[in-house]
């Protein structure tokens, strides 16, 4: 078992005042068997106290609603987390032929079918499906989904601020360039091509790792293999998501997992900055 | 009620006493040039620019009789106009349709389309006496639907609270145009005994003159008329009754709250209490004076007003 | 029984290629129209005229209007045509149709859940998978979701045609907010008026319930733990359309109207503003779509909606009538189930007819449908108002090589009909003073709370104007009659 300091902060300034606004935020990291919140302080702007809400994906947002005109909007997350050691290197009972039988059977499709949708974030220009490693039924998927995270990782050049939240895959693939999200919205696309059912998943990453995407909130991908559930794959560092992966909430892109979301009744320009440190001990 | 239904019912009572006002003064104004006693000077010019002078227009450079109607009229283009006071009242009664009455609705519904159809040219040429007397007699329908159809409480309240600030603000209006006119004429070298018709119309302009003949029985005079039209307590179209109507009215919606000197309960008060004990002789030096500082009083308990209750 | 004097329907010419519902080949009336046949007989042509100009006054003096915009001149202002001779269905018709709709509807409803929650039907195969995951109307904001009393249509409106076999069909169901239901009230109270006599005479079953009824309904499925709940009608504001529906029927209901604006959620509860301070809300009927209601949901951009409307929603702390995503069952690829729908759940036989349906999406049927485009009726799934739709017979050869490109480019975006052959009725036709017959349907209201179904007894017959015009949408020209169920 491992023990995680967390802090999460997010600051908003606005060029002039707004009048009403509401706000949803999806950064409280899950609390499940093998990750355990066992402290947790939330601080905001003239100390509102948020609203915990569910999401459609069952994670717990926090909302605020502003009925007052306010210039600024600022909330901290401290947190500290407990994680239970997992080897994400777990081999499936099912033989390759299994695997691929249970993926292509009507009722996976249907049981899963929101993580095999396109959308627009993760879908593929049908010209660039051909370079990617195809998946059979003669490969277990698990190597298959190992290969496929290499390949992802390599295809791309880490690049900060080189691409924004609504960059489509087509663009991703013409400039070779992404952060986190690109990795994670290529690997689902690529998935759902083959029908495996694939979740963009966003979180924390231990600082301590010196990995990629550490000083934001990072994105990932769980992919579905029969037998095994749910596993998670992080192209960006061509790794396995194991304990130093604090995961918030999953989806089926990005929009599924916005860290912050506002409805703002104003006319100016706003300036943000927000900042994240995961440590242990 | 909601506070955007308690915005539309409000404007609602503000637009409809506006295009009652215009319609009365712009009507007496335009025939009283036929029994002027001093024609010379009361011609149709100066009788079309007592009645922009009273719409607030003051860009019109060459005007003739026909331009003046439209844009007093029927003109859309001009916010000011009869035709698009009635249609912002009709628009907030439609915004706040079923917190009113269908039969409130629907005649001022009624209203808005005997306006809106009106042909354009009978109005320019030999209609304008029947056009403002369908207004005057439409506004005295629309009253009597709100006094007789809806519950007397907070929605009734807002439409009244909005109908007399609007009072205030369109009798100081008139007031003010008359006494413009009056001063005209005398600049003209006219002297003031030669006055009584001025006074008369402006009476009439607030359908006041048999009211106060019967009040004084004697004939108009500038005391009589100012002192009237602005502090007797029981004429509907007096300055003092007005204040009272608001001060009344905003009782219903304040709740009694806590008079404290930042309320606008206080502030209506204080306005009214002042009208209550005011003679005559102290402000007959400062006519203007007097008027100009209600108006801002007024407008300022207005503005106040929809802070608290009407923004949404 | 002829008439001695001539009536003002005695110069009335069927049309013998369509199902006339008012009189039969040998120009009789037929039964239940004979007392309405004789009593119209007996106005003269100035008196009908006089009558239809006072109903016309009061329609326009009541508001019951709405805007024409054209650039550079003011609005101007109609009435939704109206038209005097009301339809007549015999009680025992009726029934069968009452029945059919309400069986309809709750499939439809059993349907709905089934798709948010264990998406049987799919696995059965009975409707495929494809077509409700394509669709853009089925919401994961709905999946493991149910709403309360497990009723997704709260509000549904059934539109139905008759062929000229003389039988009803189902044209399509409508799911998300079918408006109509002011005109059917306020057609009633001008036939009241205008034919007081006739009413005495014959028993027509009342409608004035129906506001009532939705309000009930509407309690039936107030979040648990509110006493007395506050219901509000949401409308997107006094510009759309169908605003006088809205205000009416907040009106008749004897609660808010409210708009996006007037409403705002804290802490996954509802309130509305009011000068007094914020109320809270537990039912809201709305009558905005589900992409416009909530921007932090669905349209960012959306100025209509309440920020956070659906996680209150979620968290079973307000009702929304009809609930989000119902919009995947009225699309009109979905249609075509229907009858398996209703043997599927209720294990039923479907007592309504549906009009047989070709899917482009399916290889085969959209072959046939390329092929055919001459003798049928083309229309997009996804629209509604009547719009894109395209008529065969009336295509050149140049547009039907269009409508085939079009298809061609997506065809789940099409289906295909044979061209049903709407019955006609008797309607007075204003140009040529003249009763002609014309095209008609008839959209249907059905109600569902927990435990209790209401359907109003009649609906909204909506009727070409134009002469052979098979478009009866009143966005398309189309008006409406009263429709009379009499025993």
């Amino acid at each position: 078992m491992e023990e995680f300091f967390l802090e999460y902060f997010i600051e908003t300034k606005y060029a002039s005042p707004v009048r009403r606004a509401n706000f949803q935020l999806l950064v409280l990291p899950e609390s499940t068997s093998t990750q355990r919140v066992t402290e947790l302080k939330l601080q905001s702007s003239e100390n509102r106290e948020l609203h915990r809400s569910k999401n459609l994906f069952g994670f717990e947002t926090l909302t605020c609603y502003m009925g007052k005109p306010f210039s600024e909007f600022w909330f901290r997350l401290t947190a500290k987390i407990q994680k239970e050691a997992i080897n994400p290197f777990q081999v499936s009972q099912l033989s390759p032929a299994e695997e691929w039988a249970f993926l292509h059977s009507l009722d996976s499709q249907i049981d899963h079918y929101q993580f095999l949708q396109a959308t627009p974030l993760t879908h593929m220009p049908e010209k660039e499906i051909g370079i990617f490693p195809i998946y059979s039924d003669k490969i277990q998927l698990f190597d298959y989904l190992t290969e496929l995270n290499t390949f992802i990782f390599r295809q791309l050049e880490y690049t900060p601020e080189s691409t924004d939240v609504n960059t489509p895959i087509g663009e991703i693939l013409q400039f070779k360039r992404g952060v986190c999200q690109d990795y994670a919205h290529l690997f689902i696309s690529v998935c759902r091509q083959h029908k495996i059912p694939a979740r963009y998943v966003s979180g924390y990453l231990n600082q301590g790792t010196g990995f990629v995407g550490t000083s934001q909130l990072h994105a990932w991908v769980e992919a579905l293999i029969p037998g095994l559930g749910w596993v998670g794959f992080d192209s960006t560092n061509n790794l396995l998501a194991d304990h130093h992966y604090l995961k918030i909430a999953h989806g089926t892109d990005f929009r599924d997992c916005s860290p912050i979301i506002g409805v703002l009744e104003s006319a100016g320009a706003q300036k943000s900055t927000h900042s994240v440190t995961v440590t242990n001990q | 009620m909601l506070s955007r239904v308690a915005n539309n019912l409000y404007w609602m009572g503000r637009y409809i006493e506006r295009a009652d006002h215009f319609a009365r003064y712009s009507k007496v104004l335009y025939f009283s040039s036929l029994d002027a006693p001093i024609l010379k000077t009361y011609d149709r010019k100066f009788v079309l620019e007592s009645i922009l002078y009273m719409a607030g227009i003051f860009d019109m450079e060459e005007i003739t009789e026909k331009e003046v109607l439209f844009k007093i009229g029927l003109d859309l283009e001009n916010s000011n106009s009869i035709l698009s006071n009635l249609t912002f009242a009709r628009e907030n009664a439609r915004g706040a349709r079923n917190a009113i009455s269908t039969d409130l609705w629907e005649a001022i519904n009624k209203y808005y389309h005997l306006i809106n159809n009106y042909p354009k040219d009978t109005y320019l040429s030999t209609g304008f006496d029947n056009f403002t007397q369908i207004i005057l007699d439409q506004t005295s329908i629309v009253s009597s639907k709100i006094y007789g159809t809806l519950m007397h409480d907070g929605e009734w309240a807002i439409i009244l609270i909005g109908m007399y600030i609007e009072r205030v603000i369109q009798i100081i209006r008139i007031i003010n145009s008359k006494l413009h006119d009056i001063y005209k004429i005398e600049q003209a070298g006219h002297p003031v005994t030669e006055m009584s018709f001025e006074w008369t119309t402006m009476l009439r302009s607030l359908e006041a003159l048999d009211m106060n003949r019967k009040f004084y029985r004697t004939v108009p005079d500038r005391a009589q008329v100012l002192e009237f039209l602005m502090l007797n307590p029981h004429c509907p179209r007096s300055i003092a009754y007005s204040l009272n109507g608001i001060r009344r009215y905003e009782e219903k919606i304040s709740r009694n709250e806590s008079k404290d000197s930042n309320t606008i309960s206080f502030k209506i008060g204080k306005l009214f209490e002042q009208y209550r004990y005011l003679s005559f002789d102290e402000y007959k030096d400062d006519i203007y004076g007097l008027l100009n500082s209600t108006q801002d009083k007024v407008i300022e308990i207005g503005s106040e007003l929809e802070k608290k209750y009407l923004s949404f | 029984m002829k008439q001695q004097s001539k009536g003002i329907l005695d110069s009335y010419k069927p049309e013998s290629s369509h199902y006339d519902e008012v009189f039969n080949e040998s120009l009789e009336p037929k039964e239940h129209y004979q007392s309405i046949v004789e009593r119209f007989n007996q106005f003269s042509v100035t008196d009908f005229e006089r009558i239809n100009n006072e109903v016309k006054t009061a329609f326009f003096n009541q508001g019951i209007t709405f805007a024409v915009y054209a650039e550079d001149k003011k609005p101007d202002e109609r009435i939704f045509p109206f038209d005097l001779f009301p339809r007549i269905i015999p009680n025992k018709e009726w029934m069968q149709l009452e029945r059919g709709v309400i069986q309809r509807n709750k499939a439809i409803n059993l349907f709905l859940h089934d798709l948010y929650h264990k998406k049987q039907i799919l696995k059965d195969k009975v409707v495929p998978a494809d077509l409700i995951f394509s669709s853009k109307n089925y919401l994961k904001e709905m999946v493991d979701f149910t709403p309360e009393g497990g009723i997704y249509t709260h509000i549904s409106g059934t539109d139905l045609i008759k062929h000229t076999d003389g039988q009803y069909y189902i044209l399509e169901d409508n799911l998300r907010c079918p408006s109509g239901v002011s005109y059917v009230l306020s057609n009633r109270l001008a036939l009241k008026k205008s034919f007081f006599d006739l009413f005495t005479k014959l028993q027509t079953k009342t409608i004035y319930q129906y506001p009532e009824q939705l309000l009930e309904i509407l309690k039936t499925v107030k979040p648990k733990n509110v006493e007395t709940p506050t219901i509000v009608v949401v409308t997107p504001g006094m510009y759309n359309s169908a605003y006088f529906e809205h205000s009416f029927l907040a009106q008749k209901m004897g609660i808010s109207l409210v708009e996006g604006r007037d409403l705002f959620v804290d802490r996954d509860f509802v309130y509305m503003k009011t000068i007094h301070g914020p109320k809270r809300v537990d039912v809201i009927y709305r009558r905005v779509d589900d992409e416009f209601i909530d921007p932090l949901c669905f349209r960012k951009d959306s100025m209509l909606g309440v920020p956070g409307l659906m996680s209150a929603y979620r968290a079973g702390n307000v009702t929304l009538a009809n609930a989000p995503g119902t919009g995947v069952a009225d699309d009109k690829a979905v249609y075509h189930y229907v009858p398996d729908i209703i043997k599927y759940y209720l294990r039923e036989e479907p007592i309504l007819n549906n009009v047989r349906t070709y899917h482009c999406e399916n290889e085969s049927e959209c072959q046939y449908v390329l092929e055919n485009i001459g003798n049928l009726v083309v229309k997009p799934v996804d629209e509604s108002g009547g719009y894109g739709i395209t008529i065969g017979t009336t295509l050149t050869k140049q547009e039907i090589e269009e409508v085939k490109v079009r298809i061609k480019s997506n065809p789940r975006k099409y289906i295909a009909q044979p061209i049903m052959s709407l019955s006609v009725h008797a309607t007075y036709i204003e140009e040529t003073k003249e009763f002609e017959p014309r095209h008609i349907d008839l959209r249907t209201f059905c109600l569902m709370g927990k435990n209790v179904e209401y359907i109003l007894k009649g609906g909204l017959t909506r009727v070409a104007l134009k002469k052979g015009n098979l478009i009866v949408n009143s966005s398309q020209g189309g008006g409406s009659k009263d429709t009379w169920v009499l025993d």
